[in-house]
């Protein structure tokens, strides 16, 4: 009898014991829904899965189907807590920092580097939000880990990689497509090693809005930093080291990633 | 034979875009194969039987590569340690087996 994994909000699940899940998709579908405290939530992400995903009935495509939406309610349910607390006026010497992050993108570098990137992301939570700020460190170390080791199965029965570039196409293409159901819609390079990936309807900026446009901006940036571990980590299971930032375009839900390969 | 025998095989004019590598290097009582997949983890396979078929090494190969990847993607794995997983131990000796038992 497969158990439910144990519910952790800062670490990827993405990954039960496959080949019991396999054998019972529908245990899986059943738990992913029980595991998530808001009904509503669920019901509204698999009404627009059913809709836009008309392939037939396959054991493989349930199983993705159960972590696809298990995933993304885990993502909101840990990203919506820091939105609902009450915005305080932040101190002088931190309102500097915040007009800097509005410009800067936030980054996921190395990991000897995050810290830092956060910092930024991080100076516009309050003084005593000790909680939100070591779940924002999470998330990327979180999506670090999904990202390489979902790499890992994904290219399995796949010839090898000839080509940075290849890598490239390959995450904007069938990466993309296995998380967020889509392809990146634009992919720009400029043969130095920077790629330019653009969304433009980003899945969970989709339904995000605030009271301004800075406010929204804010909180949207939250939900970029597991998508750049993502590709990091990515990246890294394939032997290319390489810097990530996430940057929200003005035509919200659009974003864009911009990954800097090391030569 | 030493892994520079698999990464000259991988690397250089003649390298091949397949997974598998097929026989890395002859001795008398053993033949060794090569796999190595796309996050450059090589699974080296020694076999007695000098006559076993090709077909089956490849076969082997896959499914060794798949319980790797489920192995791997344990959450409490942490990245380039080593595997100290007892069911991959377990499903390893069990391919093992049931491979010799084919002989």
């Amino acid at each position: 009898m497969a158990t439910p994994p144990t519910h952790q909000p800062s670490t990827s699940t993405l990954t039960v014991d496959r080949p019991e899940v396999e054998k019972r998709p529908s245990s899986s579908a059943i738990t992913a829904s029980q595991l998530d405290s808001r009904p509503t939530a669920t019901a509204s992400s698999s009404t627009i899965s059913a809709s836009s995903y008309s392939t037939p009935t396959d054991k493989r495509r349930e199983f993705h189907e159960a972590t696809w939406e298990f995933l993304h309610s885990e993502m909101l349910q840990l990203l919506m807590q820091p939105l609902t607390k009450p915005s305080r006026v932040t101190v002088p010497s931190k309102d500097s920092k915040k007009k800097e992050k509005d410009a800067q993108p936030e980054t996921t570098e190395a990991p000897a580097a995050s810290a830092l990137t956060t910092e930024a992301l991080l100076a516009t939570t309050t003084q005593d939000d000790n909680k939100s700020r070591s779940g924002l460190s999470k998330l990327d170390a979180a999506g670090y880990s999904v990202g390489y080791t979902f790499m890992e199965r994904i290219t399995k029965d796949r010839a090898r990689f000839v080509e940075v570039l290849d890598i490239i196409k390959f995450i904007c293409k069938e990466f993309w497509m296995e998380v967020f159901k889509k392809n990146i819609d634009n992919l720009r390079t400029n043969r130095k090693g920077t790629y330019v990936l653009s969304d433009n309807k980003f899945r969970w900026l989709n339904k995000l809005s605030a009271s301004s446009s800075n406010e929204t901006k804010q909180a949207a940036t939250k939900y970029l930093l597991f998508p750049c571990g993502l590709i990091r980590g990515a990246l890294a299971n394939l032997g290319v080291a390489a810097t990530v930032s996430g940057e929200i375009s003005p035509s919200s839900p659009s974003c864009v990633f911009t990954i800097k390969v090391e030569q | 034979m030493s892994l520079k025998d698999v990464v000259s095989s991988v690397q250089g004019k003649k390298a091949s875009v397949d997974t598998y590598l097929g026989l890395l290097c002859p001795t008398e009582d053993y033949k060794v194969f090569g796999y190595i997949t796309n996050s450059k983890i090589k699974l080296i396979m020694l076999v007695d039987d000098l006559e076993v078929k090709e077909a089956e090494i490849k076969q082997f190969f896959r499914v060794f590569h798949s319980k790797f990847a489920d192995a791997v993607c344990n959450p409490f794995y942490v990245i380039d340690q080593p595997i100290n997983s007892k069911r991959f131990d377990m499903d390893i000796t069990n391919l093992v087996k049931s491979k010799a038992l084919l002989q």
